[in-house]
């Protein structure tokens, strides 16, 4: 749990310090005052970087050269003090409890945070690309060992397809040197395979139940993770591609091919789904990851929902309250531009507590 | 900088375009030649010209060498069967500075890395496979290339190239800690992971 976040120099949000407690916080404020920044700073702290992905440079406040967020946390019964320091043209470091982490990484799966935001919407309606990103991002955070992997597979199909490139003749092509990337890419490829493969069955039950739960029945969701690496082993799948790799001169098969496909009654989802549906795949897909991470790491996310009422119907984010209120988060930050709105959501057990942004200046709300 | 003389700022610009001098320092350094008698400066550039002219590779490992044999190549000591591939000077220099290895070495020039435009053709890769093509006796093989992702490929490269000859394949054992450059490791992990080297798997189906 947050207990105490300062920012300084972060996007537009004024620098200050705020203390939360448990329950969920209602964060109001007309469109760009800062209260998905807000949201961002939590996330930042929590994962080493921005939801959004703006590249670093952008996350600091227009005219200055660094930004600081700096956070208390009691995990279990321990109290963790986080500072994170970014200086684009330097680099970024994160401490814990006043030493630096010599790799970022290490702090990945220390606090585990979920955020849901308009923007997540590529999840559903954008190329395979965007769920693979959310497939690394989710394993990553209970799994270093995929994250080692995935970094050896990128830059061996750097180089891979770098050699593929640099000849404009097949024939001067060097088998060899093709080959030798091939057997490096295995191991790295295999543990990427059988580490999304589980995952995803983790995932679809979560998924299918949540979605169930926030649609009212509505209709039946799946997910389903394809990879042509379950059509054979590496070696051979390697070499049934080698000629079309070679006329196309890049890499055919493999992980970063792989594709976690979304359905709305067994129909891919990308073709009909309506924007409430699509944004109730969304929803259901983060909460599950939430579960997951909850089942791997035995810690409950802070939950983030940025414009929570962004493309759902009233009757939906009733039952995605109720829900939430059911799944055990000790913390839940919601933004949304109507007071009234944030209101409606006070009705649950979860004790609430009122913010308004103006400006990037956050005032605890108590007319409410 | 201001210079009344453009022969100074001339031998500042030229100290400075040196790797690690900057602006001040080369000022420094050709200050200190202007105070030294004129022999010394003499001598001093006499040795740099003669070090480009007369220094070249050597025709079989490609270390650094006075001729077309280094002097350890030419060594009647070393031990003719044992070759240690590296992939510059610097390494031959770190290694040799333990003592306790007597074999040849063959110097790569690099590692393969298709992405920087360095390719098994821009290596010295010919000449250690007709070495051992041509040896009585098939060598042993050390593999010391740093231990990252393109030395690894490299390794399993010149494995695959030096498959018919069936030599002996080792790598030297990872006391060197991984990504860091064998050159700086320090002399005793150094002689510990040749001396503990490993033998190298290179069978692989592709
Ligand atoms: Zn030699």
């Amino acid at each position: 749990m947050l207990q105490e976040l300062s920012v300084v120099h972060f996007r537009n949000l004024e620098d200050a310090t705020f203390s939360f407690g448990e329950g969920i916080h209602l964060i109001g404020g007309a469109n760009g005052m800062g209260k998905t920044n807000l949201l961002d700073a939590i996330y930042y702290l929590c994962l080493t970087r921005s939801h959004f992905r703006y590249g670093d440079a952008a996350t600091v406040k227009h005219g200055e050269k660094w930004l600081r967020i700096a956070g208390r946390f009691s995990v279990g019964q321990k109290t963790e003090r986080i500072a994170l320091k970014l200086q684009p043209r330097k680099g970024k470091t994160v401490e814990r409890n006043g030493s630096p982490y010599t790799s970022l990484a290490d702090h990945i799966g220390l606090l585990t945070a979920v955020m849901i935001s308009p923007a997540d919407i590529e999840l559903a309606i954008g190329g395979p690309e965007e769920r693979r990103r959310f497939l690394d991002q989710t394993i990553s955070q209970y799994d270093h060992a995929y994250l080692e992997a995935l970094m050896s597979y990128n830059r061996l199909l750097k180089l891979r397809n770098a050699l593929l490139k640099s000849t404009e003749h097949p024939l001067e092509l060097d088998l060899t040197l093709l080959g030798t990337y091939d057997a490096q890419l295995e191991q790295p490829a295999k543990y990427i395979y059988e580490a999304r493969k589980a995952f995803v069955v983790d995932l679809k039950v979560d998924f299918e139940v949540l979605y169930k739960a926030i649609s009212g029945d509505r209709e039946v969701a799946g997910v389903e993770y394809r990879s042509k690496m379950s059509e054979r082993p590496y070696n051979e799948l390697m070499l049934r591609y080698r000629d079309q790799d070679v006329v196309l001169r890049r890499t055919n098969a493999g992980p970063h091919r792989d594709e976690l496909e979304l359905l709305i009654d067994t129909q891919n989802l990308r073709r009909y789904a309506s924007q409430g549906q699509l944004k109730t795949v969304v929803l259901a897909l983060r909460l599950a990851q939430a579960r997951v991470l909850k089942a791997h790491n035995d810690k409950v996310p802070i939950l983030l929902l940025d414009d929570l009422f962004d493309r759902l119907d009233p009757s939906r984010v009733q039952h995605l309250i109720s829900l939430i209120a059911d799944e055990g988060y000790a913390q839940i930050f919601v933004t949304d531009t109507h007071p009234q709105r944030l209101k409606s959501l006070e009705v649950h057990d979860l004790k609430a507590s009122h913010y308004l942004v103006e400006n990037g200046k956050v005032q605890e709300d108590l007319d409410i | 900088m201001n210079f009344s003389s453009k022969h100074l700022e001339n031998a500042v610009a030229s100290f400075s375009s040196l790797p690690g001098v900057g602006r001040k320092s080369a000022l420094r350094l050709a200050l200190h030649l202007l105070q030294q008698p004129q022999e010394y400066t003499q001598e001093f550039v006499e040795t740099l010209a003669t070090m480009r002219l007369e220094v070249q590779e050597c025709d079989t490992c490609f270390n650094l060498s006075d001729s077309n044999t280094c002097t350890i190549c030419a060594n009647p000591q070393r031990k003719r069967n044992l070759i240690c591939v590296v992939e510059n000077v610097r390494q031959v220099m770190a290694i040799e500075e333990t003592g306790h290895y007597h074999g040849l070495y063959h110097v790569l020039g690099g590692v393969i890395s298709p992405i920087d435009g360095i390719g098994p053709q821009n290596l010295n890769l010919e000449g250690l496979i007709s070495r051992v093509e041509q040896a009585q006796e098939t060598p042993e093989i050390i593999l010391a290339i740093s231990p990252t992702i393109e030395g690894e490929t490299t390794n399993l490269y010149i494995s695959k190239q030096l498959e018919p000859y069936k030599p002996v394949i080792s790598t030297i054992a990872r006391g060197v800690s991984f990504g860091n450059d064998l050159e700086y490791a320090d002399e005793l992990t150094l002689s510990r992971s040749i001396s503990a080297r490993l033998p190298y798997a290179t069978q692989h189906n592709y």
